[in-house]
C-alpha cells in the first residue's frame, strides 16, 4: 500500500471514529436529558406510540392493495406484450423465458387470462396449450407526438415536492416540542384535574378523527381521478374505444378494475357498448379526436408517493394533538369548560367553511377548463373530454356540465340516436360569426 | 415486518442496556418505557426506508419488473437453449451450452416433462430430444 493511499485509509478511519464518538455522546447526553422524563410519562408517550401504529397498520393495508393490483395489472400485461410480439401466439415456456417469472405463476397468469377470454387455447400437439390472443385487440392508436396541447399549471408532483422540505422542518419541531412538553407537565397536577385531561383529549381526539377522515377522503378521490384520468387518456388515444381485455397494455388498472370502471360509466351513460364477436364488450366515448386533448399531463402516476405523504402528515397529526391536549387541558382548567366548548366550536365552525370555499374555488377551476375545451371545440363539450382536460372523475365532470346547464352557459343537445349528451356552450363563436353580428 | 424486526432489535438492545442506564437515567427504565423507546426508534428509522421501498417497488412494477418470483436461472438457461433450437433440444445441448453437468441437465428437463412444459420426442438416430411448445416460428394468419 503506498504512503498517500495509508494516509488517507487513516484520515477515513479517524473521520469514522469522531463521527462515532459524537453520536454515542449525543444519544447519553439525550438519555440523561430527557430518559426519566421518558420512564416517568411511559404511559402517556405509548398512547402516542399505540396511535402511530394504527396509522402504520392502515399504511400496510393500503400498500398491499396498491402493490397487489399493480402486481396483477403488470402480469397481465406483460402475457399480453408477449403475445403480441409473437404474432398472438403465447405459452408458458415463451412467457417464462420472457419474464423470467416462474414457470407455475406463467401457466396461472394464462389459464387466468383465458378465463376472462382475452386467451384462448389452441393446443396442436397436445403438449402444455398454446394460447392465442384475440384477434381484435390491440386497436389502432393515435400518435400523440403532432398534438396541440398546454402544459398542465398545477402538476401535483411540483405540489408534493414544495411540501417535502417544510414537512421535514415540521417535524424536527414537532419532535422537539414534544420532549420539551416532558419537562411541562406534571403527573400529580394531571391526576387532580384528570376531568379536564379526559375532556380535553376528547376534544382534541374529536378533531383528530376529523381531519384524518377528511384527508384520506381526499386521497381516494385523487386516487380514483388519477385512475380514471389514466382510462381516459387510453381511450381518447384510441379514439374513443375502450376494450378492458387490453387494457392492462396501456394503462396502470387490471382487466377487472378497467371492465368495473367503463361499464359503470356506460351505466352512467357516458360511454355506448356493443358486444363484439368474442363476447367481450367493446366501450366508446363519442366524439374523441385529436382536438379532445387541450391540456396535457405526464402521467406516471405513483399511488405511493401520495400514500407515503398522507401517512407521514397523519403521524404529524398525532403528535399535534399529543400536545394539544396538554394546551386544551390547561386552558379548560384556567378559562373553564365553557371556554372550551366554545372554541371547540369556532374550530368547527371556521374548518367547515374554509373546506367549502376550497370546494368553491376548484369548481370555479373546473368551470374555466371546461370553457377553454369548449374554444377549441367550436363550443361542443362532452363529459369524457372535461374530465380528462380537467383531471377529474366523469361523474365531477358531469356535475360541473350540469352547473353550467342550470347557469344557461351550457345547453345539452342529443345526438342521434345515442343519449350521452353533448354539451354546447353558448358564447363560443367562429371570427365569421362574430364579424356578421349586427351590431346593436 | 421491517418495523417489527427493529423494535425487537432494539429492545433486545436496550433491555440489555438496562441495569447501565439506571445511574444516567435516574430511575429503573420500566418495561413500557424500552418498549415506547424501541418501537419509536424503529418507526423513526424503519419508516423513510420502508417508504423508500414500497415507491421503488411501484416503480418496478409499473416497468415489468419482478424480482421476488423469478425463475431459477438453470431452467431459464434450459428455455433459452431450447428457444435457440425451436423448442427442441437435448440433455447434451443444454450440457454443452451451458455450466451445468449432464445429471443437473438430465434432472431439470425431466422434471420439466413430468410437469407438463415438455414432450419426450425420439429422433431418426434414437435420441431422446425434449419438446417445449412455443418457440418455432409462427406465420401471420
Amino acid at each position: 500500500m503506498s504512503d498517500d493511499n495509508r494516509t488517507s485509509l487513516h484520515e477515513e478511519i479517524v473521520s469514522l471514529l469522531i463521527k462515532l464518538a459524537v453520536i454515542v455522546f449525543g444519544i447519553l447526553f439525550l438519555v440523561a436529558l430527557i430518559g426519566n422524563k421518558i420512564v416517568t410519562y411511559a404511559f402517556l408517550l405509548g398512547i402516542l406510540m399505540a396511535a402511530i401504529t394504527i396509522i402504520y397498520i392502515l399504511f400496510l393495508v393500503e400498500k398491499r392493495r396498491f402493490l397487489k393490483k399493480q402486481l396483477l395489472c403488470a402480469y397481465q400485461a406483460k402475457a399480453l406484450e408477449i403475445a403480441d410480439y409473437n404474432l398472438g401466439i403465447i405459452t408458458a415456456p415463451v412467457f417464462a423465458l420472457q419474464s423470467s417469472l416462474d414457470l407455475t405463476l406463467c401457466d396461472q397468469i394464462l389459464k387466468d387470462l383465458e378465463k376472462k377470454g382475452v386467451l384462448f387455447t389452441t393446443s396442436i400437439t397436445g403438449v402444455g396449450a398454446i394460447y392465442k390472443l384475440d384477434e381484435h385487440f390491440p386497436y389502432e392508436r393515435f400518435d400523440n407526438t403532432d398534438l396541440d396541447y398546454e402544459e398542465f399549471t398545477d402538476s401535483i408532483w411540483e405540489e408534493i415536492e414544495k411540501q417535502s422540505m417544510s414537512r421535514k422542518k415540521t417535524f424536527i419541531w414537532t419532535i422537539i416540542a414534544l420532549f420539551l412538553l416532558l419537562f411541562f407537565i406534571d403527573k400529580d397536577y394531571m391526576l387532580l384535574h384528570k376531568d379536564s385531561y379526559m375532556l380535553s383529549a376528547g376534544v382534541v381526539i374529536f378533531f383528530l378523527l376529523i381531519r384524518i377522515v377528511h384527508e384520506w377522503k381526499i386521497f381516494r378521490k385523487k386516487h380514483q381521478r388519477m385512475i380514471e384520468y389514466d382510462v381516459l387518456e387510453y381511450a381518447l388515444y384510441n379514439y374513443g374505444k375502450m376494450y378492458p381485455r387490453e387494457m392492462p397494455m396501456y394503462t396502470y388498472e387490471t382487466i377487472e378494475t378497467a371492465s368495473s370502471i367503463v361499464s359503470s360509466w356506460h351505466q352512467d351513460n357516458y360511454a355506448s357498448a356493443v358486444q363484439v364477436e368474442d363476447g367481450g364488450m367493446l366501450y366508446t366515448l363519442p366524439n374523441c379526436t385529436k382536438d379532445s386533448i387541450v391540456l396535457y399531463q405526464d402521467n406516471n402516476y405513483n399511488p405511493m408517493i401520495p400514500l407515503t405523504y398522507k401517512i407521514k402528515n397523519f403521524i404529524l397529526y398525532c403528535c399535534f394533538a399529543f400536545i394539544a391536549i396538554f394546551i386544551v387541558a390547561y386552558a379548560a382548567i384556567n378559562w373553564g369548560n365553557l371556554f372550551l366548548y366554545i372554541t371547540a366550536g369556532i374550530i368547527l365552525v371556521l374548518y367547515a367553511f374554509i373546506s367549502y370555499f376550497l370546494g368553491l374555488m376548484d369548481k370555479d377551476q373546473y368551470e374555466k377548463v371546461a370553457l377553454q375545451v369548449a374554444a377549441r371545440k367550436q363550443g361542443k363539450l362532452t363529459v369524457h373530454e372535461l374530465a380528462y382536460n380537467a383531471m377529474i372523475t366523469m361523474k365531477e365532470a358531469n356535475r360541473v356540465l350540469k352547473e353550467l346547464e342550470k347557469k344557461g352557459i351550457a345547453r345539452k343537445v342529443a345526438q342521434d340516436d345515442e343519449l350521452i349528451p353533448l354539451y354546447v356552450i353558448s358564447g363560443v363563436l367562429s371570427m365569421e360569426q362574430r364579424l356578421e353580428s349586427e351590431r346593436v | 415486518m421491517l418495523i417489527l424486526f427493529l423494535t425487537v432489535i432494539f429492545f433486545g438492545i436496550l433491555k440489555f442496556l438496562q441495569p447501565y442506564s439506571t445511574e444516567l437515567v435516574g430511575q429503573e427504565p420500566t418495561l413500557v418505557a424500552i418498549i415506547v423507546v424501541s418501537s419509536g426508534l424503529a418507526f423513526l428509522i424503519g419508516l423513510p426506508l420502508q417508504f423508500k421501498k414500497v415507491i421503488r417497488r411501484y416503480d418496478e412494477l409499473t416497468e415489468y419488473e419482478f424480482p421476488s418470483r423469478n425463475e431459477d436461472s438453470a431452467i431459464l438457461e434450459v428455455l433459452s437453449i431450447a428457444s435457440s433450437q425451436k423448442g427442441y433440444v437435448s440433455i447434451i445441448d443444454v450440457a454443452a451450452q451451458s455450466e451445468m453437468t449432464i445429471e443437473r441437465a438430465q434432472n431439470i428437463l425431466n422434471k420439466l416433462q413430468k410437469s407438463g412444459y415438455a414432450d419426450l420426442s425420439v429422433a431418426e438416430t434414437g435420441d431422446v430430444i425434449y419438446y417445449f411448445v412455443g418457440f418455432e416460428e409462427w406465420e401471420e394468419e
